[in-house]
């Protein structure tokens, strides 16, 4: 307790430009990261977390001014030191770890020579006793596997755990006094992420470095972090250590942001109607991608393997995996965007997987699929009204009907309705996802299909389009297949879950039973995963779940 | 703007904002005032000739050949004796005609090819080699014979200079058409069942209007280059019709001693590429949301 603090911020505020809806980025910040420390800074966007992060670089863009407060690494203002000293700082005392190891590192030198250059920049000339050494017990302190081997790669060879890992090791190279992490593994898988997460923890352990952690999740945060710091709107709402934070949270909005995290306990099975024959079927499915030409043959993907599966009228089933594991694929092929390479799909007995896209016209309305990204699965230049209505008018629904129940749709999904004149940058990511599923809606689909439609949105608004959708499925008896990477989020909505691995379904039944008792060594290994809270269960679990067993 | 609903976004971009508004910001341009300014000084030059002119600009007037510049001859007289001035004005007609048919030709024609290779991958490759084998062609041999097999005449010289330009705009939007029809919101559409002649007109086509406009600045002043290199090389356009290109070309014999009369047609295409040019720069930079993203990305 008693040594310098890593890190000690005092009273900081960071200027937003003029324009902007308020004055401060930061506004009057005060935090300390102690060496052997991890702290973690948790907001949703736009709470300022990452300006922090920016400023204690100094590399704030130039439209934001750091005007109160000092920033103090190991004795030395950041806010006041010249360029050049910037420069001397940053990697020798103060490193960072960014949230896209493939757009962070350099894709024309080889994984060594950046990490040798991340010595060379800093280390004294005398300090330079064998950096080909130094080079590999980096890469074998970050558990990169065969670092001989691995020094020689480039980027895109490796994968995303090990690129991150990477990005460790080029942090860890001049043993700086700080570590920023900012959303160092919000990009990465569960498995890798939990992985990532132990290395991190292990190095706390080893070096002396303080890391500040920055990330929007707090299951992530009962992981790893030490102390904890909520901010919203440039503020800090809430600080303490993580026990105190995560039992007993003071703040409303701290809760608030608890209680949107899911958990990852199933819900608990909801009557579904006594189902006849399955309204969707898909009956060994392939997809295989391929750079196959003329009569050559080349590299094939297999992307969907044998896939089957049913889902009855009502049924929500979520298909849970990670990336590559080709869920999306399935989304698409099902969608029909993507011609299927064999097998079926059946909707009501209908086999629509080979049919020409003429005569799937009849039935594209009845499959609906809201995407991903919200700020592009909306045409920014059409007003959403013209968005919504796209689809019915196709059908031949005359302008005013269409009109009048889109208004009704948006009014449904929690927009007012005269906003359908508006353009969609006027929304925010929760709006246009719902204006998305307001669009889906207007062609009164009997199923829909979910491609990680909430993974893009803060855990506040995630919660709340997850409360939508579920909703709605009730209100409209909506069959849902819900494609995500999340199992705490898969858990939240679905009756049955499929889980997907290098285009295989290696697991599938009852959500309850998944979760509780999963088979497969995969889906267990998943759930391992999974960041939860652990040891912070908090007083009333949501909804105060039977167990299986006590009913 | 009325108060829209939620509190401004400070990462919007300024590639999302309604073509309405980015037009507006079209004005504050330097470039953009400037390039239209000269062009439409020229234009009206141009298009008012036939009363600007004092003399026919045909008008052979052996007595007075060669002369400087003076109050009879504004900008002089060539060796036949015609007056300079009046034959840069009438002049401008056809280099400024050129300029924009050829930017037409080839955008429209662009335009086609480049929607239909990008969209429908099928002819893709075979309509993209054919014009890649359009661009393997030196544009200035390929017009030359063209002129040499029809004859010289202001629409041989017209469809010899925009052929060679086709394959840049056909690229150009091909490009777009292949990254826009990745859009969530392109496949929502397809979701949705909008017929594919639908889809490119309303989804994709008003992504490519902004490159283009600002290929089809480059373009035209590509063109009234050329037309002039043709017309210096000797196979544009008869010298009957005065164009900047020939009364150079004619010119040329008595550059030492009546320079004036490659002197300001000479001007007046430097100064109309430097505004069409400088016009296509301040496009590109309003229009392209790459350049025109101002604003840093703030979390």
């Amino acid at each position: 307790m008693s040594e310098a603090p890593a890190l000690d911020i005092q009273g900081l505020s960071i200027a937003l430009p003029r324009s902007a809806e308020r004055g401060f980025a930061v506004e009057n910040l005060s935090l300390q990261v102690r060496p052997q420390e991890i702290v973690c800074i948790v907001g949703e966007s736009g709470s300022g977390k990452s300006v922090t992060a920016l400023s204690i670089m100094g590399l704030l863009p130039r439209a934001l001014k750091a005007t109160h407060g000092a920033i103090d690494v190991g004795g030395e203002n950041v806010l006041t030191a010249s360029r050049a000293r910037l420069r001397e700082l940053r990697g020798n005392r103060i490193a960072m770890i960014f949230q896209e190891p493939m757009t962070a590192l350099n894709p024309v030198l080889s994984v060594g020579n950046q990490i040798d250059e991340a010595l060379q920049w800093h280390a004294a000339n005398g300090a330079r006793a064998a950096p080909r050494k130094r080079v590999l017990d980096l890469m074998e302190s970050v558990g990169l596997p065969d670092p001989e081997q691995l020094t020689r790669s480039y980027p895109h060879q490796l994968s995303g755990g090990q690129r991150q890992r990477v990005m460790i090791a080029m942090a860890l190279a001049n043993e700086p006094a700080l570590i920023i992490a900012d959303e160092p593994t919000t990009a990465l898988d569960v498995t890798t992420q939990a992985r990532i997460l132990r290395l991190l923890r292990k190095i706390q352990r080893t070096h002396r470095s303080g890391i500040l952690f920055i990330t929007h999740d707090f299951g992530v945060v009962a992981e790893i972090a030490d102390r904890v710091v909520v901010m919203r709107h440039g503020r800090v709402v809430e600080q303490g250590s993580v026990d105190e934070v995560l039992r007993n949270p003071q703040n409303t909005y701290t809760k608030m942001l608890l209680e949107a995290v899911p958990s990852a306990e199933p819900r608990p099975a909801r009557l579904l109607p006594k189902a006849e024959a399955p309204i969707l079927t898909t009956q060994d499915l392939q997809k295989t991608f391929g750079d196959a030409f003329f009569l050559r043959a080349g590299r094939t993907v297999r992307a969907l393997d044998d896939v089957s599966i049913d889902v009855h009228r009502g049924e929500t089933l979520g298909i849970v995996g990670e990336s590559g594991s080709g869920k999306s694929t399935l989304a698409r092929c099902i969608a029909r965007l993507i011609d299927p390479s064999g097998g079926e799909i059946r909707l009501d007995g209908e086999e629509i997987g080979n049919k020409t896209q003429a005569a799937l016209r009849p039935f594209r309305r009845r499959v609906q699929i809201v995407f991903q990204d919200p700020y592009r699965s909306l045409n920014p230049r059409r007003t959403i009204g013209q968005s919504i209505t796209e689809g019915p008018r196709n059908y031949g629904t005359d302008k005013g009907a269409a009109w009048t129940r889109a208004g009704a749709l948006l009014d449904l999904v929690g927009i007012e309705a005269r906003a359908l004149a508006r353009y969609p940058h006027e929304f925010s990511g929760g709006q246009r996802q719902r204006i998305a599923i307001a669009r889906a809606l207007a062609m009164e689909p009997d199923v829909l299909i979910a491609d990680e439609a909430v993974s893009a949105l803060d855990v506040s608004v995630q919660a709340q389009v997850l409360d939508l959708m579920e909703r709605l499925r009730g209100e409209f008896g909506l069959t849902i297949l819900f494609i995500t990477h999340d199992l705490r989020v898969a858990a939240r909505l679905c009756d049955t879950v499929a889980v997907m691995l290098n285009g295989r379904i290696v697991e599938h039944g009852p959500a309850e039973r998944i979760f509780r008792e999963p088979q497969h060594s995969y889906t267990q290994a998943l759930l391992a995963a999974a960041p939860k809270m652990r040891h912070f269960e908090r007083a009333t679990p949501r909804g105060s779940l039977p167990r299986i067993g006590t009913v | 703007m009325s108060a829209p609903a939620e509190p401004f976004i400070a990462h919007e971009m300024a590639a999302d904002l309604p073509d309405v508004r980015r037009a507006r910001a079209l004005w504050r341009n330097p470039g953009v005032v400037f390039g239209v300014a000269v062009l439409l000084i020229i234009l009206l030059l141009a298009i008012g000739a036939a009363y600007l002119a004092n003399v026919d600009p045909i008008l052979l007037r052996p007595r007075f050949r060669l002369r400087a510049p003076s109050a009879i001859a504004w900008l002089g007289t060539d060796q036949f004796g015609r007056d300079v001035y009046s034959r840069v004005l009438f002049g401008a007609r056809v280099s400024l005609f050129i300029g924009f048919a050829v930017a037409t030709i080839a955008v429209v024609a662009g335009l086609i090819i480049g929607l239909v290779a990008g969209y429908l991958r099928l002819l893709d490759a075979i309509l993209m080699r054919v014009m890649d084998g359009v661009m393997a062609i030196p544009n200035i041999l390929l017009a030359i014979a063209m002129v040499t097999l029809s004859g010289a005449g202001i629409l041989t010289v017209i469809v010899a200079i925009a052929i060679p330009e086709i394959p840049r705009v056909a690229r150009l939007v091909r490009s777009v058409v292949l990254s826009v029809r990745e859009e969530p919101y392109v496949e929502a559409a397809i979701g949705v069942g909008t017929p594919v002649p639908l889809i490119m007109w309303r989804h994709i086509l008003p992504n490519t209007i902004a490159p283009l406009i600002v290929q089809g600045t480059y373009t035209c002043a590509a063109a009234i280059l050329t037309e002039a290199i043709l017309s210096f090389l000797g196979a544009g356009i008869p010298t009957e019709i005065p164009s900047w290109g020939n009364i150079m070309a004619e010119g040329r014999q008595s550059f030492q001693i009546a320079p004036w009369v490659i002197l300001f047609p000479g001007f007046c295409v430097a100064l109309t590429v430097l505004a069409v040019n400088v016009l296509g720069d301040g496009l590109r930079d309003m229009l392209d949301p790459r350049i025109a993203r101002g604003m840093d990305n703030l979390q």
